[in-house]
């Protein structure tokens, strides 16, 4: 029996240096440092997952620091680090797609319309299990802004549905549907990919056996 | 929202199994859908297959596919403290400093010795104005060295999120674009050709600066003549200064002011109204010859058969014969002097060398030579070789600061190029071969291009610091292991490594020894370094 859990993405699962980020709210440079070395490398596959393409990762990474730097008296150390840095870096990241009118997805569309398609279980467990971390990251990147930005920061800024729906600007009852369609699209994706990719496999092992 | 079974009607829709998984169904629904379950095969499948599907999107959201960009990697480091601007200036005075006493240092301090103190013959020989007019590849290295670092000291201030490959592009483009533009015309005339003679009628109103394999003056040169060749003769008339480097120089005219340069052989039967400064391996004075002021020069061998109105002052590696008269005094350093019969000295003369000087009866001297034998073996004084050892370490110290904080990356991937020492060694030993037959053909083989020859030899030093700097922070690093190190402890560590070659590099043949291996080994890591860092864009850009 499966029971209810919170997937945890991996950045969070990390220990966090408390004692720099400590010094480093103080002012150390050098503890800024050992901060942005730290957490640098998460926050770019964060916006790399988020954003269109490679360098509006590296300038969303690089910005999102700068503003980390100027509101670090803003944090409240009693809570997790790296979850104020995925606010601020999803705020940043929703923000720039939002201004640069990347967010064509169906936005006008009723965010609490559930997917009527009810999945075979063995055929949404088989597609999941087949796909490789790279097939599943580049179906994400067909997918609508919200739908992938709604899946990274679940299941990889491990955020709870407080923080989506306040990243989103949704109410938070939505998140969940907002979770589940993007799902949805994401098999989608990948089924197409998947189509795509057949015949030429097919026409390959015919090349293959002549 | 729809949280009941749909058409599934006895069954739990995927919308309440997905909320249930992700702890957000409300208790009492919680337990109906575990109770329920728990003996329902389909919604058993459903959340096991959900949960699979949670977890294999965690696993490829976190996986790492690509590494961090270079420019985000350098991106928000501490910046270099506000000390660090003047620190470098004063690495860059030190480092100037440590050369000059090094390199320069000791030969001044053998013409001292020999007894020219006071007489700045160095001073003379290459910081003259007119010098520099001539050595027109040096300078161009000059300008395009300062202007690169013009276009990186720009680059610093080139916002971080606009630091892409076109805008480096941009910057870079407009420094080669100042530096293709035209230098403004100077005042002297200026060839360049195989071959070039100024005719016998020719003057020229100007200085004249001429490069080529021969070159003959046979004309007037009005101005200072800076010339670059193989082969230089002068028959006709100079009225300013003759800069030569050249193999043969040989001067049968007249020349009006001063002879300097560098060459392998002098020959000098006309007259120079000033003095004669020069680094030569042969000195001929003929019997017409006349000098009006002083010879001061550093020879392999001299013969003095002409007049000098003024000293002689020389350093001699063998031999010294003098012929003719000289008006001033006399201070020489070399192994072996001759003075014969038809010698007029009209100042003392000082002799420092091997062996007593033979004097021929005939002589008129107006003072006995004054002999002191000179010890083969002497060295610099152990306390300037300390001074040097001192400075030299200051700067390698500093420099290597400047790397850690101003380039980092460049810094680590020499550091991580030392650590597989035995392909850096190859790689330093290769270049320093190629370095040495490039120096050699452009200065000893074609004399023309002395001045690239000399770029050459001067780009040698900078690359010395830079290979004392990684070989350093290895050794440290081998010394004092730490994890993810700060500045300051990469520092104690490079101090640390710097200490250690200095003082196995004070052992007598050891030392040169390790001297080899740091420059070779340091040399190909700066090369690797670079190398790597040229490929790391196109690396990351393949696996995005």
């Amino acid at each position: 029996m499966v029971e209810a859990t919170r997937p945890t993405g991996a950045p969070a699962a990390v220990a966090e240096p408390t004692e720099i980020i400590a010094k480093a709210r103080r002012g150390d440079s050098e503890a800024w440092g050992e901060v942005y070395r730290h957490y640098a490398p998460a926050i770019f596959r964060f916006c790399r997952r988020v954003l269109p393409t490679r360098e509006d990762a590296e300038d969303a990474t690089m910005e999102i620091f700068l503003k980390l730097r100027d509101k670090l008296n803003q944090y409240e150390p009693d809570r997790p680090f790296s979850a104020w840095l995925y606010r601020v870096a999803a705020n940043h990241c929703w923000d720039q797609l939002r201004r640069r009118k990347l967010r064509q997805d169906r936005e006008t569309e009723d965010v609490d319309e559930v997917p009527l398609q009810h999945p075979d279980p063995s055929q949404l467990e088989q597609l999941i299990t087949e796909r490789s971390g790279t097939e599943v990251r580049q179906a994400l990147g067909t997918l609508p802004a919200r739908a992938r930005m709604a899946l990274v920061l679940r299941y990889y800024a491990d955020m709870d549905y407080n923080e989506i729906a306040d990243a989103l600007g949704v109410e938070r009852t939505f998140v969940g549907v907002v979770l589940l369609r993007a799902r949805h699209q994401l098999r989608d994706a990948m089924r197409a990919a998947q189509q795509t990719l057949e015949p030429e496999e097919t026409h390959e092992r015919s090349h293959e056996r002549s | 929202m729809n949280d009941h079974t749909n058409d599934h009607s006895n069954h739990f829709d995927e919308m309440t199994c997905l909320l249930y998984l992700e702890g957000e169904l409300e208790a009492s629904r919680a337990q109906e859908l575990r109770a329920h379950a728990a003996t329902c095969e389909l919604c058993g499948a459903m959340l096991h297959a959900l949960e699979e599907e949670s977890l294999g999107l965690s696993r490829a959201f976190t996986e790492i596919d690509e590494t961090l960009p270079a420019r985000v990697v350098e991106f928000d480091q501490p910046s270099p403290a506000r000390w660090a601007w003047p620190l470098s200036f004063g690495l860059a005075a030190a480092a100037a400093y440590a050369l000059w006493a090094g390199l320069i240092g000791p030969v001044w301090d053998a013409i001292s010795q020999a007894g020219f103190g006071g007489s700045n013959v160095l001073a003379a020989l290459v910081f003259d104005g007119a010098f520099w007019k001539g050595w027109s590849s040096m300078i161009n290295t000059v300008e395009t060295a300062a202007l690169i670092a013009l276009g990186i000291f720009a680059f610093s201030f080139v916002p971080p999120r606009l630091r892409r490959g076109s805008v480096v592009a941009a910057i870079f483009g407009g420094v080669a674009l100042l530096a293709g533009f035209p230098a403004p015309a100077g005042a002297a005339e200026i060839h360049h050709s195989q071959s070039y003679t100024l005719e016998k009628d020719q003057v020229i109103h100007d200085d004249l600066v001429v490069s080529g394999e021969r070159v003959e003056i046979d004309g007037t040169v009005d101005g200072d003549l800076v010339v670059f060749a193989q082969s230089v003769t002068i028959r006709g008339h100079v009225t300013g200064d003759v800069i030569g480097f050249a193999q043969y120089l040989r001067v049968e005219g007249t020349v009006d002011d001063n002879i300097r340069g560098a060459m392998n052989t002098l020959t000098l039967d006309g007259s120079v109204g000033k003095n004669v400064s020069i680094v030569a391996q042969s000195v001929d004075m003929g019997t017409d010859s006349k000098i009006g002021g002083s010879l001061t020069c550093a020879a392999g061998d001299a013969l003095v058969d002409g007049k000098l109105g003024r000293g002689l002052l020389a350093v001699v590696d063998k031999h010294t014969e003098i012929d003719g008269s000289i008006g001033g005094e006399t201070r020489l350093l070399g192994d072996h002097l001759s003075i014969g019969s038809t010698a007029v000295l009209s100042g003392p003369v000082n002799f420092t060398g091997q062996a007593e000087p033979e004097v021929d009866d005939g002589a008129h001297l107006a003072s006995p030579v004054h002999f002191e034998l000179r010890r083969r073996e002497h060295r610099q004084s152990s306390a300037l070789t300390f001074v040097h050892t001192v400075l030299r370490y200051g700067a390698a110290l500093l420099m290597g600061l400047l790397l850690m904080t101003i380039l980092p990356g460049f810094f680590d991937a020499g550091l991580r190029a030392a650590r597989s020492w035995p392909a850096a060694l190859g790689v330093g030993a290769l270049t320093t071969i190629i370095w040495i037959f490039l120096v050699l053909v452009s200065v000893v083989l074609v004399l023309i291009g002395v001045g690239a020859g000399l770029a050459t030899v001067a780009l040698y030093f900078p690359v010395a610091y830079l290979a004392q700097i990684f070989v350093g922070s290895w050794l440290g690093e081998a010394i004092m292991p730490i994890e993810s190190p700060s500045t300051g402890a990469q520092l104690g560590r490079l101090a640390l490594g710097l200490l250690v070659i200095e003082a196995v590099g004070l052992v007598p043949i050891l030392g040169v020894l390790t001297w080899a291996v740091v420059y070779q080994l340091g040399i190909g890591a700066g090369l690797i370094a670079i190398y790597r860092q040229s490929r790391r864009p196109a690396v990351v850009t393949a696996a995005a």
